[in-house]
């Protein structure tokens, strides 16, 4: 017995070694920075420790700004975007002529790159001199007004990236789903049936429950996925995500580290602390409810 | 509720155009009278699921119609036909608890018929009260043993008080001593509820055991329909033979010979003792089917294709037909002067009788199994042991077609 811990451990010695290094090695160093004042990456020192790298990004309007964004990101995209995946793998679990090409079509925006998703975006989305986007296009022919979805009003940004993030999103989610409706039993279905079960009864009945453990976990990931949102607003909005008014939290992150006002790891990690705390608290709620409607 | 099933067949289509579509089920005509317990009974594969889902609505028929009384349900929708269908898997729900399974169909009804929920609660207990399992109303199905969870399946069939009940396979997933429990219990509950039953299973000792009438399939035919002893004593064919009795029938090559039954050269039977397969008077009874319903208390006696053998093509045929003779384990009895003289491998003693396992150079199979009573003193020594066969017992089947031409 003794012998074959002595084994296990040695078998777990590679992996154990790599996660120390990349993983715990900079966990651990993240939370020192964030509460040394006044780092200096150049001479390495700093002037003393404490809660003083919180308290500044806290009072930083352009965190608070991106906390915002997050927030309202994960708000929005998190719903729409699995409760439009679950309305999609019904659908496609329910017909059978083209399922696969639905699926694969359905499926392709998860195999493209974040910025050629971009690409496409501004063709929909930005006024340029020569054209005012389709989808402005499609306003105008309706006779509504013209939106500068890239670089006008908020609420405008906020939409495009919400539409964005959910469009890119979803397929992993439909995947998954579609999966998970197509384990369910026929035989609850047929039993259903034969008690002459209304198809809508159908679904909340049975069908949902029965894949409520796939649901939530695409809610949790979809949680974390959605807090840590960077790319998608680089893609629509370029790297200046302040100035646009789009930054999101690992931005801020990105920005305190290497961007023009970079050079500021402590309140990077400081940053990047408090993400995780979020994140933490979110996913921790979510057990809890998910615990409360998961019967299996 | 009478069930009348009329010239039934259930063709599915081949997986290519070039593949031969699949007989499941071919021309099954038979009347289930009200209330009584039906067992569907073949080897899987042979169709009797397909009925059962036909019955209940979830297969289409490709030809032929399903009354119940005389409504024709062929077309109607299964939640229409006012049928419980308690699945092999029994296909409860796993995120409710029992009681929200049971009333689980009656939340579906609609309009008049719609229950308030005390009204409901009241019936779901009704219907765990008859399967004796109102004590675990608060489970879900996990927590339940297999048994149990049966129960439950019957429970959640019989709430909406069908108008036929059926079950698919229902006792293959539990263990053997809850099987012999369970049959019981389901005989019980039919009983109790005088529904009209029809279930379906593999295992011919269950469907013999609480059947009113047992039909027997292979391949999508029907190869017999009956009370159960009467399919044991009187089989049509080789196949019905083999399938009923544990342990079973013991198959010997032999021929006919101017009115004897020959085994090897032992001449083992005379066929005189041998009444003649009753199929023979086949055509007659088709003839005039409605003095022989009324007149055939013993049940209906079916045969599929009609009878191509008969006393005169076998009285012209005398000199010496191959057959295959076959003789139930209970059919032989000890004589040292006996005409069937097999080699002795063995004796396993039963307690009240015991087996006599031997070989004999015309068996088909591979040993002998016949069960003799443990008074007449089988000395295992003995290299070889002689019987005689008992009247009744002893059947003889066409080779070629493996209609039965005598026995019983």
């Amino acid at each position: 017995m003794e012998d074959n811990n002595r084994k296990a451990w040695l078998y777990l010695l590679p992996a154990g070694i790599l996660l120390a290094v990349f993983m715990i090695y900079p966990l651990i160093d993240v939370f020192i920075y964030s509460v040394e004042e006044g780092y200096n990456f150049a001479s390495q020192t700093s002037k003393g420790t404490g809660l003083f790298n919180f308290n500044y990004i806290l009072h930083d309007p352009y965190f608070l700004q991106a906390v915002r964004n997050t927030a309202l990101c994960v708000a929005i995209t998190v719903p729409i975007s699995t409760g439009l995946s679950l309305l999609i793998a019904f659908g496609l679990s329910s017909i059978k002529p083209l399922r696969k090409l639905y699926q694969t079509i359905y499926f392709l925006p998860y195999v493209t790159n974040t910025l050629a998703v971009g690409l496409v975006f501004m063709i929909l989305f930005k006024k340029t001199p020569y054209t005012d986007g389709v989808v402005n296009l499609l306003l105008h022919f309706f006779h509504g007004p013209s939106i500068d979805f890239i670089d006008g009003p908020y609420w405008a940004k906020m939409m495009v990236l919400c539409i964005y993030v959910i469009w890119i999103v979803m397929p992993f989610k439909i995947l998954i789903l579609t999966s998970a409706l197509a384990s369910v039993d026929q035989n609850y279905y047929n039993a259903a049936k034969v008690d002459g079960t209304r198809s809508w009864r159908i679904f909340w009945r049975i069908t949902l429950p029965m894949i409520s453990p796939t649901v939530f976990y695409l809610i949790i990931t979809g949680f974390i996925g959605a807090f840590k949102e960077y790319s998608d607003a680089v893609a629509l909005f370029g790297t200046d995500l302040n100035e646009a008014k789009m930054n999101t939290i690992v931005g801020y992150i990105y920005d305190m580290l290497y961007g023009d006002a970079g050079g500021y790891p402590s309140y990077a990690s400081a940053a990047a602390i408090l993400l995780f705390a979020i994140i933490l608290t979110i996913t921790v709620i979510n057990l809890l409810v998910s615990r409360r409607h998961v019967h299996y | 509720m009478k069930v009348t099933i009329k010239d039934l067949t259930k063709r599915f289509p081949g997986r290519t155009r070039k593949d031969p579509e699949t007989i499941a089920v071919n021309d099954f005509d038979f009347e289930i009278p009200s209330g009584e317990l039906v067992g569907l009974l073949g080897p899987s594969g042979c169709g009797k699921s397909t009925t059962l889902l036909m019955i209940c609505g979830l297969l289409k028929p490709t030809e032929g119609r399903i009354l119940f009384d005389e409504e024709d349900v062929t077309d109607v929708p299964p939640e229409e036909r006012g049928v419980g269908l308690v699945f092999q898997n029994y296909a409860l729900y796993p995120h409710m608890t029992v009681e929200q399974n049971i009333m689980f169909p009656l939340g579906n009804l609609r309009g008049k018929d719609k229950l308030s929920k005390e009204e409901m609660k009241s019936r779901a207990l009704e219907a765990a009260k008859l399967v004796q399992i109102d004590a675990l109303m608060d489970r879900r199905p996990k927590e339940l043993s297999g048994g149990q969870q049966q129960r439950v399946a019957i429970a959640r069939a019989l709430v909406k008080m069908p108008r036929v009940l059926l079950m698919d396979e229902p006792l293959s997933n539990l263990d053997a001593r809850l099987r012999l429990q369970t049959r019981v219990e389901i005989r019980r509950i039919q009983r109790e509820t005088g529904i009209t039953t029809i279930f379906v299973t593999h295992d011919q000792e269950e469907a013999m055991s609480i059947s009113d009438t047992i039909v027997v399939m292979e391949a999508g035919v029907v190869q017999q329909i009956g009370r159960p002893q009467d399919v044991y004593d009187d089989p049509h064919n080789l196949f019905v033979a083999k399938f009923l009795g544990t342990p079973p029938i013991n198959v010997f090559e032999g021929r006919l010979q101017d009115g004897k039954i020959l085994i090897g050269d032992a001449e083992v039977f005379d066929v005189q003792d041998l009444a003649p397969d009753p199929a023979v008077d086949f055509f007659r009874t088709q003839a005039g089917s409605k003095e022989k319903a009324s007149a055939d208390a013993a049940g209906p006696i079916y045969r599929p294709g009609g009878v191509k053998t008969g006393p005169g093509r076998l009285a012209k045929e005398a000199g010496n037909i191959p057959v295959w003779v076959g003789i139930r384990p209970e059919g032989f009895y000890m004589d040292d002067n006996g005409p069937l003289t097999c080699t002795l491998k063995g004796v396993e003693v039963m307690g009240r009788d015991v087996t006599v396992v031997s070989t004999h150079p015309a068996f088909q199979g591979e040993t002998i199994r016949t069960i003799i009573d443990a008074k007449s003193g089988v000395d295992p020594s003995k290299g070889e042991v002689r019987y005689r066969l008992r009247q009744g017992k002893v059947f003889v089947f066409d080779q070629s077609s493996g209609e039965r031409l005598y026995g019983a």
